[in-house]
């Protein structure tokens, strides 16, 4: 697998590249909106935690316009939108953070399939900053969903990566 | 005339200088090439000592991989010196035990996927970040008589800081390496590994500041230094890894270590062994 490679990757995204960046990038404004939902709904520790991770996630879709240019998405993900918000409606905070957990751990998946395809250093040393976080947001929202299991905080589950399929771009 | 003939005959005599010279020139400076040979024929005392020529250092994938490895030794060898000295509490201690079976698992990971790339799995820690970074907290924790060193007088949470540090390091070094790697499946492998250890950086650095207040970023307002974050940022950082640990000192301040991902002289390459 490593070294068979004989020319350095490209830096810019290719034209491959650019399609699954733009989808990310349609993901990240779902998420921003979704969070956006679940600060209202939410109170305490909650709301501002939801507040801080959807400004994260701001922060990512900004970067990824910015690498992508005129090949970006424009606006969310809406069926990814419309079915995950539907799910944060202000019942038990326990209920939301776990809603939103599995949306993080979906977005890490998701991010990391990508990073496996993504030929583009730069939009790969991108998605790359970008998991880490995502990781560490699904992990404290574990721990506000009320588990102390470390392996809910530690799981990550292939299967729940988001699929273009099942929400089209 | 001959004014002509004389300026003729002066130029052939000047061409012929010239050529004499430049001959000249390139017989001292076939001879100053021959140097070793005729140097080599005089006697001498002694032996003149043999040199090797460094090995190639090439920076591949596998090199990264190894390094990672290598970087996964050193947080298992760290995880059982911390669990060793035997002053973390109890709930604390499954917690070490399962991130350093994480660990275990990553490098077992790694191994298979040098093995499938051809190369020689790294199944150490790496020699050059124990010296340079773990050793030196361990002894400010431990203390060190020889060196005038005090233990510390917080060593649950300078354990803890160590930890913290460690796992974001690695984090970081991970998520660095997929600038250098150049296979794209290498990478999302890689940054596999790389999230978990975010998510052990995450639980620590809750288990350092217990509640909501360990998420966010935030300012210990004793010493007007960044207290460890479960979420530190919007994006992975790549800069230093910095935390305060040692023996408080009369002025209320700790001995700052700074830990940096492993660069062109740390790495494990190829033609290093365990």
């Amino acid at each position: 697998m490593a070294d068979t490679s004989t020319t350095a990757p490209p830096k810019q995204p290719t034209t491959a590249d650019a399609v699954l960046l733009s989808y990310a990038l349609g993901l990240e404004f779902a998420m921003v909106d979704i969070y956006a939902r679940a600060t209202v709904a939410s109170k305490d520790d909650l709301k501002a935690v939801a507040e801080l991770f959807g400004a994260h996630h701001r922060a990512a879709a900004q970067s990824l316009t910015g690498l992508l240019g005129r090949k970006a998405a424009t606006g969310r993900n809406e069926k990814f939108y419309a079915e995950h918000s539907a799910k944060i409606i202000g019942g038990a905070a326990k209920d939301t953070a776990a809603q939103l957990a599995g949306l993080e751990n979906a977005m890490v998946a998701t991010h990391l399939r990508m990073l496996g395809t993504l030929r583009g250093i730069d939009g790969a040393t991108l998605i790359a900053s970008i998991i880490p976080i995502e990781a560490r947001q699904a992990a404290v929202l574990v721990g506000l969903s009320g588990s102390t299991a470390l392996d809910d905080v530690m799981a990550l589950d292939d299967e729940a990566v988001i699929d273009p399929k099942t929400y089209p771009a | 005339m001959n004014t002509s003939v004389n300026d003729n005959a002066f130029n052939r005599r000047r061409f012929l200088q010239s050529g004499g010279l430049a001959l000249a020139s390139a017989a001292i400076l076939a001879a100053c090439g021959k140097n070793d040979k005729v140097a080599t024929a005089y006697p001498r005392i002694g032996e003149s000592p043999t040199t090797t020529a460094l090995p190639e250092a090439r920076v591949t994938d596998t090199v990264l991989l190894r390094t990672a490895s290598s970087l996964e030794w050193c947080a298992i060898d760290a995880y059982s010196a911390v669990t060793a000295l035997g002053v973390l509490p109890g709930a604390v201690l499954p917690v070490v035990a399962r991130f350093q079976a994480d660990h275990k698992a990553h490098s077992a990971a790694l191994t298979e996927i040098i093995k499938t790339a051809g190369g020689e799995p790294f199944e150490c820690a790496n020699e050059r970040i124990n010296t340079l970074y773990i050793a030196p907290a361990v002894e400010l924790i431990v203390g060190n008589k020889d060196k005038g060193i005090e233990a510390t007088d917080t060593p649950v949470d300078d354990l803890l800081l160590l930890a913290h540090g460690l796992e974001n390091l690695a984090a970081a070094t991970y998520q660095y390496y997929v600038s250098l790697i150049s296979q794209p499946a290498v990478r999302g492998a890689a940054m596999t590994i790389g999230q978990d250890e975010a998510r052990h950086a995450a639980v620590l650095a809750q288990a350092i500041i217990p509640g909501g207040k360990g998420i966010a970023p935030s300012i210990n307002e004793k010493t007007g230094k960044a207290n460890p974050a479960a979420v530190p940022g919007a994006f992975g950082s790549l800069a230093p890894v910095t935390f305060a640990i040692g023996r408080t000192s009369e002025a209320g301040t700790k001995t700052q270590l700074s830990l940096d991902t492993p660069s062109l002289n740390s790495m494990a390459y190829e033609y290093a062994t365990c």
